[in-house]
């Protein structure tokens, strides 16, 4: 491509009517032009002057759109006034309170902030105000979504809870010995976010909830619970932290969390020390029996890519074509094969043990998508981005058949089954969420999920795993909402999460919903925990009781996420920085 | 309003952020036009990223309380859009080299000043175009019509609208980097 093209191609992009290959023949060609690069900068910069120069009527229209809508918030706003009175109130009568008291007594805490609705409850079940000491036997709640409050116990420990929380601090036994003498909270919902001073070594702080216990020596860790499950994060120090169900018990260190709930396996989730790798990152893979990942890495197209192992950090250099800018990539089940697909519409296959080239694969009209290996270590499926699929013998280098064009662009990648017999289509029309196809027959079998006509939805799989035992399928997915005439898509409808649906019977149950896109999801391989990608965050679910046992976030997009095979190192590619962060799974 | 008006962007936030709503719009007001071609620069077309800013107002104002002192709001904005945006066309984000541009573009590494000084000089060669270049500009930016639309509108094939589009871009840099120029000289 010349630099002409390649201008024409960015103009074309500008204006929204760049062809899917054009931008990638620009993404490929700015990699190795310096000067392209800077006029790439120029002209966003030129389309936003003449946005700003020629759309003011737009963003004035725009304005009073935003007027209209914020206006209906209007009543929060009276709301957050009165809040705001009753915690300037509050904070008065605090601070008066605080002065006034000159002697702090061990066996009382001070609320030294008090927003919206906090109550002091005594044992006999009177409400008091905030300005009530909060003492061995009394409570405090907080009420109301906009209610918080600090405790500030005499040793310097801090408490902040956070919105419909309830503390109760345990009367002490005084005829018990004096180990048992440690402070003892009863956290019985809510979230609090602690700073505990360090303890007397037999007098360890003592925190329950209705499923966990938790002893501290001193350190800093929020705990949230619910009438289902506690949550903890550990931000400094460690925490012991017991299921009171299984009276399984962990330790918790910085950077970990887990989460205790019934008929759920503790289990410790905590960032890998040094555990980000990258960028130029473009695939992460767990070989067979390995404990650590490999990275696929491309910093510029025009580079040859690297396979690095992760643990002992050695590579291997593959030497990739100029043109073959990695938008794909997979290993085989034996970890033997490494499948890469290009902006050039080529597959390459690499022996892993050497980089030597094994072989290309040819046929795909577009920049390759997605590649997969089958877990019977036969087939190799490819999706390019027309929506094209196609299933090679990859050990004789030969297309298998092509299953034509089923997925819509947009869509999230197939899937096989365990047994390797099926493959699972994402979102082949628009009124289908998933389509089965029998690999050996490269013919249909069966259709999951339709489009709804008496809500109007339309119901997108946006990614796909089978679960180890083959009989359920997790279907990432995104509800679109739409107008009352059903013409046209509402962004207020839009519904994301992930699906479990029983591939025998056809029920689903949703494992977890939430706001952001979610971008891929994988199985352990034990089944018993599921990650998922979701934008910024890393989450991890417990998949019997839809329990969340982690959450991790970053600045960027999570867009992947794998395993290892054991199942105690999980690792997430960024795709907007291509870099990867991993995680480490511990059960006691 | 006025009073508003006079107000620093810190001191509409701090009001804004103890719940004042004009506070808050008379704050997001003056970065509405950059976000709005922030979004359709990552979504493609107007519609989507009108719905967009406005999507990125209502999340803003509801997590006032997560814009921390030393974050830029501007850029606190664009991080929500971004999102939005990408939601909307997802594959760019995958996009690193010409996400990188786009970035650039909107990090404003420049004075305020400097950048009203080519908003002018843009507003001066914009007037330079022919006047068949100059009806596609006006009608893509400032109607928001598709290319297609304008195509059909002024009786030409897309082609050609796609290749006047991109003379008329070239012509605009080159007129306005010769403005500077000059005006630097003098």
């Amino acid at each position: 491509m010349t630099c002409a093209e390649a201008w024409q191609n960015l103009s074309n992009l500008l204006a929204n009517e760049a062809e899917s290959a054009e931008v990638d023949a620009l993404e490929t060609h700015l990699a190795g032009c310096a000067a392209c690069q800077e006029l790439a900068v120029d002209l966003y910069y030129q389309d936003r002057l003449l946005i700003e120069e020629l759309a003011a009527p737009r963003a004035q229209r725009l304005a009073r759109r935003i007027h209209g809508r914020l206006a209906k918030s209007r009543s929060r706003r009276w709301r957050r006034w009165g809040v705001l009175l009753a915690t300037a109130a509050s904070l008065l009568i605090a601070v008066t309170y605080l002065l006034v008291r000159s002697h702090k007594k061990d066996e009382t805490a001070a609320i030294a902030d008090a927003q919206g609705d906090v109550q002091v409850v005594d044992a006999a079940g009177q409400r008091g105000a905030a300005t009530e000491e909060f003492t061995p036997g009394r409570s405090i709640r907080t009420v109301g979504d906009r209610s918080r409050a600090a405790v500030q116990f005499s040793d310097a420990s801090r408490f902040l809870l956070g919105a419909n929380t309830s503390l109760q601090w345990l009367a002490r036994d005084a005829e018990a010995p004096s180990s048992s003498q440690a402070k003892q909270l009863y956290l019985q919902a809510g979230s609090i976010t602690a700073e505990v001073a360090a303890q007397p070594p037999d007098q360890p702080l003592v925190l329950t909830t209705p499923h966990a216990e938790i002893v501290v020596m001193g350190t800093r860790f929020q705990l949230a619970a619910s009438t289902e499950s506690t949550h903890l994060e550990v931000k400094e120090g460690s925490v012991q932290f017991r299921n009171r169900a299984s009276q399984q018990m962990v330790e918790v260190n910085a950077g970990g969390q887990a989460t205790a709930a019934p008929a759920l396996d503790l289990r410790v989730i905590r960032a890998e020390s040094k555990g980000s790798f990258g960028p130029g990152v473009r695939g992460v893979f767990f070989a067979p029996n390995a404990t650590h990942a490999h990275a696929l890495v491309q910093t510029q197209p025009t580079e040859a890519a690297t396979l690095v192992d992760l643990g002992s950090r050695g590579s291997i250099k593959l030497v990739t074509p100029p043109t073959h800018l990695i938008r794909a990539a997979a290993l085989s089940r034996d970890g033997k094969v490494l499948a890469t697909g290009g902006t050039d519409k080529a597959i390459y296959l690499w022996n892993t043990a050497d980089g030597a080239q094994l072989g290309i694969l040819a046929g795909h009209q577009g920049s390759l998508r997605g590649l997969v290996f089958s877990p019977d270590g036969k087939t190799l499926a490819s999706q390019d981005d027309a929506g094209t699929v196609r299933l090679w013998d990859f050990t004789e280098h030969k297309e298998l058949g092509s299953l034509g064009q089923v997925s819509v662009a947009t869509s999230g990648l197939p899937a096989f089954s365990p047994d390797g017999g099926t493959l699972a289509i994402p979102n082949p029309s628009a009124r289908e969420t998933v389509r089965m196809f029998d690999v050996a027959t490269r013919q249909p079998i069966a259709t999951l999920g339709d489009y709804d006509p008496a809500t109007r939805r339309v119901r997108r799989a946006v990614c796909l795993a089978f679960a180890p035992n083959g009989k359920t399928l997790a279907v990432g997915v995104m509800d679109l909402g739409s107008s009352p005439d059903g013409t046209a898509i509402v962004p207020e409808g839009v519904r994301r999460g992930v699906d479990l649906v029983d591939l025998k019977s056809g029920k689903k149950r949703t494992l977890f919903e939430t706001p952001n896109e979610v971008w891929s999801v994988a199985y352990s391989a034990d089944g018993t925990t599921m990650a998922a990608a979701c934008n910024n965050l890393f989450n991890l679910w417990d998949v019997r009781s839809a329990q969340l046992l982690a959450e991790f976030s970053n600045t960027g997009i999570y867009t992947s996420a794998v395993f290892s095979p054991g199942g105690q190192r999980i690792a997430a590619l960024d795709a907007s920085r291509t870099t990867i962060d991993m995680w480490e799974l511990v059960k006691p | 309003v006025n009073a508003l008006s006079n107000r620093s962007e810190d001191e509409l936030l701090a009001a804004a952020q103890a719940g004042d709503r004009l506070a808050f719009e008379a704050a997001i007001s003056p970065h509405l036009a950059m976000l709005l071609a922030y979004s359709r620069a990552i979504c493609g077309d107007f519609h989507a990223a009108e719905d967009v800013v406005q999507e990125t107002a209502l999340i803003a104002f509801r997590q006032l309380h997560r814009l921390f002192p030393e974050v830029d709001f501007a850029t606190w904005l664009r991080g929500i859009a971004k999102r939005q945006a990408l939601a909307a066309r997802r594959r760019l984000a995958k996009l690193v080299l010409i996400d990188e541009a786009l970035e650039l573009a909107y990090a404003d590494a420049a004075p305020a000043e400097d950048r009203d000084t080519e908003r002018k000089a843009l507003a001066s060669c914009l007037s330079r175009l022919g006047p068949r270049v100059g009806r596609i500009v006006e009608q893509h930016y400032r109607e928001g019509l598709a290319l297609a639309e304008v195509a059909s509108e002024l009786n030409m094939s897309v082609g050609a609208v796609k290749v006047a589009m991109y003379r008329a871009r070239m012509q605009l840099k080159d007129c306005v980097q010769a403005l500077l120029r000059r005006k630097g000289d003098e």
